[in-house]
Formats: C-alpha cells, structure tokens, sequence
C-alpha cells in the first residue's frame, strides 16, 4: 500500500514538473525575447552614460515592444483619423519616450536581478511573468503581456501601463486636442533627458 | 423605517455601478470638481506635507519609520479580518486576526511586523472591497480635497482608516498620533509619486487610472481580470 502512494505520489511530481517544462517551452520564443530585454536592462544600468544607455535601449525597445498596436490602443478613436505621416510621426515619438522612460529609471546598477515566475496564456498571445530583485528582496514583478511576437503591455506590481496611457492620452485628446498630445510627449522626453 | 437610510446608501451605491467602464477607461463624472480637487491638494501637498514627508524620512532612523509604520499598519489588522469574514474569506480573516494578535503581543504593540517574519503575509481586505465581493463592482471615482484619491464605494475605507487609532487608543488618544500617521504614509509615497511626476503627462489622469488598476489588484487578491485592448480594434 505504501508503495503504490509513494509511485502514485512521483507520478503526479513528474507529471507536473513535465507541465511545467511544457509551458516553458512552449512559450519559449516570448520567454528568450524578455531574457534578451532583461539582459540588455543590466548593461544599460551599468553603462557610464546617458548616451550609452539610449544607443543600447533603442535597438532592444524596439524589438520587444509592438510599439504601434501601443500606439493605436493608447490613442484610441482618434488614431482611425490620422494620416499615415502622424502615425509614423507618434510611434517614433512614442518610441523615444519609452527608450528614455527605460533609460532614466535603469541608472544604477546595484546587483539587481531579473528572475521567470512564470507564464499565462491569454487570448491570441501568453503573459511571461518576472519580477526584478536585489539581493533577497523582490522590488518589483513585470508582467510582459505578448501577442503575437511581441509586447504590447507591460503590468508592474498591477499597474498596466497601456491602460494608464490610454487614460492620460485620451483625457488630453479630450480636452485639448490630438497636436498638443504630440506637444506634450515631446516635452516629457525632453524633460526626461533633462534630468539624466 | 430604520432600515430605510441604509437601503437608500445601498441603492445610491448601486446606482452607482450604473456608470459603465467605457473600454476600459474610468468612470469619472465628478472630473471638474475632481481636476479643481487635484490642483488643491497638490498645491498643499507641495508647499506643506511633502517637506514635511520628506524632513521626517530624513531625520528618523529607518528602525524607528519602520516601527512607526508597523504600528498603524497593525491598526488596520482589526478591520481587516473583520472584512475578510464579512466576504466570507474565513482563512484570510482568522489570518489578520493571527496578525493582530502576533503584532499586538509579541511583536510588542505593533512596532515589529513579527507575523510578516513568520510567513503570516499582510492580506490587507476593507469595507471598499467587502462591498466589491457583495456586488458593487464599479463605482464613480472621485478625487477628495486633501484625502486624495477614492470611489464613492470606496469612501468608507479612508474614514475607517484615519479613526482606527482612535478607537484602539480611546480616550488617552493623543493628537498628534493623527499627524504622525498621515507624514508616515506620505513618506511612503514620496519614491512614487516622484516617479508619477517624472513620467506622466496628464498627473490627474494617472493617478486616477493607477488607482482604480490598484483596488482592482486588491479586490480580485492579485489577479483581476485581463483586459483584452484589441478588442474594439477587431470590431473594426
């Protein structure tokens, strides 16, 4: 009897370690762009300059982040009536605003580590699930929501940072207009590279 | 007939559900009083609490902040497990409970976080998300002068808040205890609300979708429902 509860015991334990690797390697792809990402946030912490760290930044920010769905969805009704000329006007803008966020909070390097929690499958795409440590503590946890083969949402500690730019972009484009949502983003990237 | 007043707080309450999520973004029908409200509050924050905030993180040795928010965070273990029952969240109740009764003794008043050390992890549940549990999932956002940031649902969980340390203390309650509290927890939150101000272009707009996404991380326990963006998209 004890036996056949210990077999029956290894058999769920390696059941669902096999789980487990399946899901890793399922997702495999999304799971080695975020590494890469995480990889590259670790040299940009260590890197002596402003300059240094935007040069490392763009390539990487650029290949991770599907920055015009990004662009549609935070800008909302009003992206249907752009020209194309705008729409590639913001997602350049959109872009260098992200590259500079990364490169101002990304400054100093004091032994931070990036570690896998997990990953979920949603619609047409899976959540690779991380969190950023130093030492024994977690600071904070990163949730990379992809669709397709790359990131449209990122989710720190809860906070989804697509919904809050679809709130701030879509209160300005409310209020004041599509041309002064443009004025403000370029005055937050340059305030921004002000302050490095 | 005495049952009427808390029906008719009930109705308002649920009227109040009645202003639907528009994909996603916040219900908001207060935002001129809310916007006017914001600027106020920040003008006081930033002449006042926050040299304050910032003047007593400076001058208190860690230790000793972290004592002091160990206590008021003790404070709220009460409500806490009352809310946790009241949801009919039984482990997490008798788990505040746990809490309280650890911090209180051992953990001598309050000032070491003892139950944390012990693997007994904060749950932090209140009377907003007991009323989230029982129905009222929604509830328009509004901006309280000096308060900051609420629901009407949520209301109820600031005042809770403030007047815990009141009631645990009763008559002896010193004054200056209130104070104490409200410089803590905005030393608290001078990292992120320096962060707010450095990233966002609308601070109001921010805030009030940060906050909403937070209650909503609290009311589901860490895992609220995935917002699909593409969704109105592929209508198109």
């Amino acid at each position: 009897m004890q036996i056949t509860y210990s077999l029956v015991v290894v058999w769920i334990l390696c059941f669902l370690a096999g789980s487990i690797e399946a899901s890793e390697s399922q997702y495999h792809f999304e799971i080695k762009k975020v590494d890469e990402f995480h990889e590259a946030l670790i040299q940009v912490m260590q890197s002596p300059n402003a300059t240094e760290r935007e040069k490392l930044l763009f390539p990487k920010v650029k290949a991770l982040y599907d920055v015009v769905s990004i662009s549609r969805i935070s800008v909302g009704r009003a992206w249907r009536s752009l020209a194309d000329s705008q729409k590639d006007e913001f997602v350049a803008l959109l872009t260098e605003l992200i590259v500079a966020t990364y490169s101002d909070r990304f400054r100093e390097y004091d032994e931070q580590y990036f570690e896998l929690l997990g990953t979920e499958p949603i619609n047409k795409g899976v959540i690779i699930k991380t969190s950023i440590n130093k030492r024994n503590d977690q600071l904070a946890t990163l949730n990379y929501y992809f669709r397709g083969d790359q990131v449209f949402n990122v989710v720190a500690n809860g906070i989804s940072d697509l919904s809050l730019r679809r709130s701030e972009y879509g209160s300005i484009i409310k209020e004041q207009g599509y041309d002064q949502l443009v004025k403000e983003i370029k005055n937050k990237t340059n305030e921004i590279k002000a302050s490095y | 007939m005495r049952v009427l007043p808390y029906l008719l707080i009930w109705c308002f309450l649920s009227a109040c559900t009645s202003g639907a999520i528009d994909n996603g973004n916040v219900d908001d029908p207060f935002e001129n009083f809310n916007r006017k409200s914001y600027r106020f509050s920040e003008s006081v924050d930033g002449n006042f609490l926050a040299p304050v905030a910032r003047g007593y993180a400076r001058v208190t040795p860690d230790p000793i902040e972290e004592g002091i928010r160990n206590v008021f965070k003790n404070f709220n273990n009460a409500p806490s497990a009352i809310n946790g029952f009241l949801q009919g969240d039984v482990e997490t109740g008798f788990n505040e409970l746990s809490r309280l009764i650890v911090n209180s003794t051992l953990g001598l008043g309050g000032l070491i976080d003892l139950a944390t050390i012990w693997g007994i992890n904060e749950k932090k549940e209140d009377i907003g998300q007991t009323l989230a549990v029982w129905g009222i999932k929604e509830s328009p956002f509004i901006y309280l002068p000096i308060f900051g940031p609420t629901t009407l649902r949520d209301l109820p969980v600031r005042f809770v808040g403030m007047s815990m340390p009141r009631l645990i203390i009763g008559e002896d309650f010193p004054g200056y205890v209130t104070a104490l509290q409200v410089i803590s927890q905005r030393a608290d939150l001078i990292e992120v609300i320096e962060q707010r101000d450095s990233n966002a272009i609308d601070a109001y707009a921010f805030t009030r979708d940060a906050y909403i996404q937070r209650r909503a991380f609290e009311i589901y326990n860490g895992d609220p429902p995935v917002e699909d963006f593409f969704d109105e998209f592929e209508e198109e």
